[in-house]
């Protein structure tokens, strides 16, 4: 049980990368993010399960839309309204984009759920007395593998160091040389590939449809929210604690409710507590 | 000229609703335009919340189905007579609204964006699943319609009273957006910390306008319950909240007509063209989209992108020096009283100290100048002066009151006024509103007699109006009362800060560097300013890089340096500190004066 809450809230971590580097490096939130995600499902049912894709080249392929997505929304979306003053304008045209990508899946993809096959064996094994399925260890291990890559990247290499760099100070960032827009649009072409890679891992558990990207979405913010927005470590722990949490307490209200869990425990957190649970004191940075 | 005062906006849109129905005998039509009266209704009070408070509360659909199913439930389950259930909807309205603004007291920006996403969603599931209260997913089917005791509203008649409703509605929001109240919305909504320093206690204003656009939501609700007879879950999902928002910044946020334009625009444009009624909310995101990068002002000001763009470029320029500053009476002051002391004040950002134990006293009616080289805390102090930081030890006192703890805005309205040294006036506003927004605190008076229109409401906007037009004048804007300030010079968005801060008739003033990147001959009509502000009784805390000016305009000098106070003394004592002529004085070439 605890481990199935893992492999969920190893996914919705993914999502709320998704939103913590697109944030550190320009200070947005993409509103977009969950329809994203629900690409990222689609567009793996469509190459694994109509084209016959092998599963390997499903991610890939998937990647490399997402990819080109990043770069469009960026161009249209948010680099036009950021010159303007505020915050409205940015909220809105991403929520606009979302609007758009949400209907235009529906009429693509219609409104059914496609069934999504599980990577492996939905049948569970007991492990230490516990009924563990594969495809949910697949899963967390996978999503674990990902986001250590993506903390040695930002650790290790010019690139994450650049993109550190913009994060913590854009103009003194440029001044050393750092080509600022080439290190924001790669944070949304990451940001973009995480979410859509996101998307196919749940997409066993949920199956694909045009509506699955607003609660997604909503709760992957919930977990970076959690973890506090400018947190990397924040947005996997609070993924993992909103995964576990979700799934714990399903039992406790009726089923109806399930999605809202995270809508509820993101609203009493932020009140409580609006810099995130690990996040700095510093709060409603926005 | 009478015929023109006779037309108001109120005017136009009473009459266009009252006459529609003689027009109109299509029943498919006279009741679209009920729908599109109700839509305008709470587009209105969302308009006064997302585009003139500028807080993003994007899940108020949620409200307007609270009132819907209020009204509803309290008919078909309880027998409720009408006028109750209407009146009990705008009231449950009204509290969730204050619930929401006290969300948004802690919370702005794209986490309110998310929390009122999160709250609608929660809502519809709510009226899903709490199938005793909400009859689930099916709905209320069979919703009586309006009656009055005996008399039961005929499709006719009730579109009567939602017309009401639309005008009083409208009566109200014109009333409050030309009053001061709109103002302080703009204000609130550019620039939050300055709003607050001009004296608007801003949780305040929140508190208000949810209140306001909440009831108007619950209000629209009620109405739409009684002219469907139906509510289901599916009429108040998260995409009514859009639709709402969306009406809101397609018409134009910040603007009266943006709803009503908006309105029509999104409700009769999928009316009349069947063929995108599939894709309809797909057009809406796009119709968002685009509207949002290339219009972010909306259709309201799409005129403007096709007229010549007259910024009004000739008001830069020199600031007009005709008007000599006719020397003030002096006004008796107590020598010798001290207005302001600060006592030991320390505020560190992480490990750099920018002040460090610094006191101050500054004396009644004198100009106090405040100097040392960049980076020495002289802004960081005024910052904790206004409580715009608060700081990490010491003490202020204000007329020998302890004001350490104050918030911004009460600071302001106890009578310190300040300029900024990166300029923040109002970049929408016009020079007559920048001043007013200062002037608003002076006596304010309470927000409904605003939105009724009471004439004593009328007598301060008028009273306040006249100020405020002498300041211009005081300060040589008086030929630019109309312009955005946006379009002024540099310079004169200084003396414009100057003339806002004095609107809120402060006993003292501080001035954060209101010399800089002014020519000569103006640096000599703000010392004549200075002197004339001095005159009037008002201290003054100055702080400036030009050091001669510094030293000839004040009384008393302190130097910082390095966050710590190196010196204070008359211009005299300074000029010959040894400490100051090393610390700063002394490298002539190498200062930025």
């Amino acid at each position: 049980m605890t481990l199935s809450g893992l492999a969920i809230g190893a996914i919705y971590a993914f999502i709320a990368l998704g939103y913590h580097i697109i944030f550190t490096t320009i200070r947005i939130l993409n509103f977009a993010q969950g329809e994203i995600v629900m690409l990222g499902a689609l567009l793996g049912y469509t190459f694994h399960v109509l084209l016959r894709f092998p599963l390997v080249l499903t991610f890939f392929c998937v990647g490399i839309v997402c990819s080109i997505l990043g770069i469009l929304f960026e161009k249209v979306a948010v680099q036009p309204v950021l010159k303007s003053e505020g915050t409205l304008a940015w909220i809105i045209s991403t929520v606009a984009v979302g609007i758009v990508i949400r209907n235009m899946a529906n009429s693509i993809w219609g409104s059914t759920p496609l069934p999504f096959p599980s990577f492996f064996s939905q049948d569970p094994f007991s492990f230490m007395g516990i009924g563990i399925t594969p495809q949910a260890i697949f899963t967390f291990i996978l999503a674990m593998a990902i986001i250590i890559f993506l903390a040695w990247f930002q650790a290790r290499t010019i690139l994450g160091k650049s993109i550190r760099a913009v994060a913590f100070d854009k103009i003194s960032a440029e001044l050393v040389g750092i080509n600022t827009r080439l290190i924001i649009t790669l944070s949304f072409i990451i940001s973009f590939c995480l979410s859509g890679t996101a998307g196919i891992l749940i997409s066993p558990m949920t199956f694909a449809y045009a509506q699955l990207g607003l609660p997604l979405g909503i709760k992957g913010f919930a977990a970076v929210a959690l973890g506090g927005m400018g947190s990397g470590l924040g947005a996997l722990i609070g993924g993992l604690v909103l995964g576990v949490a979700e799934t714990l307490a399903s039992g406790l209200l009726w089923s109806g409710f399930h999605d809202t869990i995270a809508l509820m425990l993101l609203i009493s957190v932020l009140l409580l507590k609006p810099s995130g649970l690990f996040g700095k004191a510093s709060s409603a940075r926005y | 000229m009478n015929f023109r005062k006779f037309i108001t906006p109120v005017r136009i849109v009473a009459v266009t609703v009252i006459i529609v129905p003689a027009l109109i005998r299509n029943p498919y039509w006279l009741n679209l335009i009920a729908l599109l009266e109700i839509y305008i209704l709470v587009s209105l009070g969302l308009s006064l919340i997302l585009g003139y408070a500028g807080q993003a509360l994007l899940g108020l659909g949620a409200v307007y189905g609270i009132g819907a199913y209020t009204s509803a439930i309290l008919m078909v389950d309880y027998s409720w007579p009408f006028y109750l259930a209407l009146l009990a909807a705008m009231g449950l309205a009204g509290v969730v609204g204050l619930l929401l603004s006290l969300i948004s007291a802690r919370l702005q920006g794209f986490y309110l964006a998310m929390v009122t996403i999160a709250f609608a969603i929660i809502f519809e599931r709510a009226l899903v699943n709490f199938e005793s209260v909400s009859h689930g997913a099916e709905g209320l089917v069979n919703i009586p319609a309006a009656s009055l005791g005996s008399w039961t509203f005929s499709p006719t008649d009730y579109y009567y009273l939602i017309a009401a409703a639309l005008i009083l509605g409208t009566w109200m929001t014109r009333n409050l957006i030309e009053s001061d109240f709109g103002r302080s919305c703009l204000a609130m909504h550019s620039n939050q910390s300055t709003a607050a320093i001009l004296g608007i206690n801003t949780s305040k204003l929140k508190h208000q306008v949810f209140l306001m656009g909440c009831i108007f939501a619950g209000l629209g609700g009620s109405l739409y319950a009684h002219l469907t007879r139906y509510v289901s879950p599916d009429s108040f999902s998260l995409e009514i909240s859009f639709f709402f928002s969306l009406v809101v910044i397609v018409g134009g946020m910040g603007s009266f007509w943006g709803p009503f334009l908006g309105a029509l625009v999104m409700l009769l444009l999928p009316e009349t063209l069947h063929v995108f009624q599939e894709f309809k909310l797909l057009v809406y995101g796009f119709i968002l989209l685009i509207c949002i990068v290339m219009l972010p002002k909306g259709l309201v000001r799409l005129p403007d992108r096709f007229r010549k763009k007259r910024v009004a470029g000739s008001s830069r320029g020199s600031v007009s020096m005709q008007q000599p500053i006719v020397a003030a009476p002096q006004n008796p002051v107590k020598q010798d009283k001290v207005i302001l002391r600060v006592l030991g004040i320390s505020k560190s950002f992480g490990k750099l100290t920018a002040l460090n134990d610094v006191s101050l006293s500054v004396k009644e009616g004198s100009v106090h100048g405040l100097i040392g080289p960049n980076g020495s805390g002289k802004t960081t102090l005024v910052n904790t002066i206004s409580s715009t930081y608060k700081p990490d030890g010491g003490q202020i006192f204000f007329n020998d009151r302890d004001i350490t703890s104050f918030k911004p805005h009460k600071i302001a309205r106890l009578g310190i006024g300040r300029t900024f040294q990166n300029i923040s006036v109002y970049p929408e506003l016009t020079v007559l509103d920048n001043i007013l927004v200062g002037l608003h605190n002076f006596q304010p008076t309470d927000t409904l007699s605003k939105a009724f229109d009471l004439p004593r409401a009328r007598r301060h906007e008028e009273k306040i109006r006249e100020s405020a037009k002498k300041l211009a004048a005081l300060v040589g804007l008086e030929a630019h009362l109309s312009t955005p300030a946006e379009a002024l010079g540099h310079n004169h968005k200084r003396f414009l800060e100057i003339a806002r801060a004095l609107g809120l008739r402060p006993s003292l003033i501080l001035l954060d560097e209101p010399g800089a990147g002014l020519s000569g001959e103006e640096l000599i009509y703000l010392h004549k300013l200075i002197s004339h502000i001095r005159r009037k009784g008002i201290s003054i805390l100055l702080i400036e890089h030009h050091v001669e000016f510094v030293i000839d305009v004040s009384d008393f000098i302190t130097v910082l340096n390095y966050g710590v106070k190196i010196a204070e003394g008359s211009p005299a004592e300074i000029t010959n500190n040894q400490d100051v002529i090393e610390a700063y004085l002394g490298i002539r070439e190498g200062t930025d004066v």
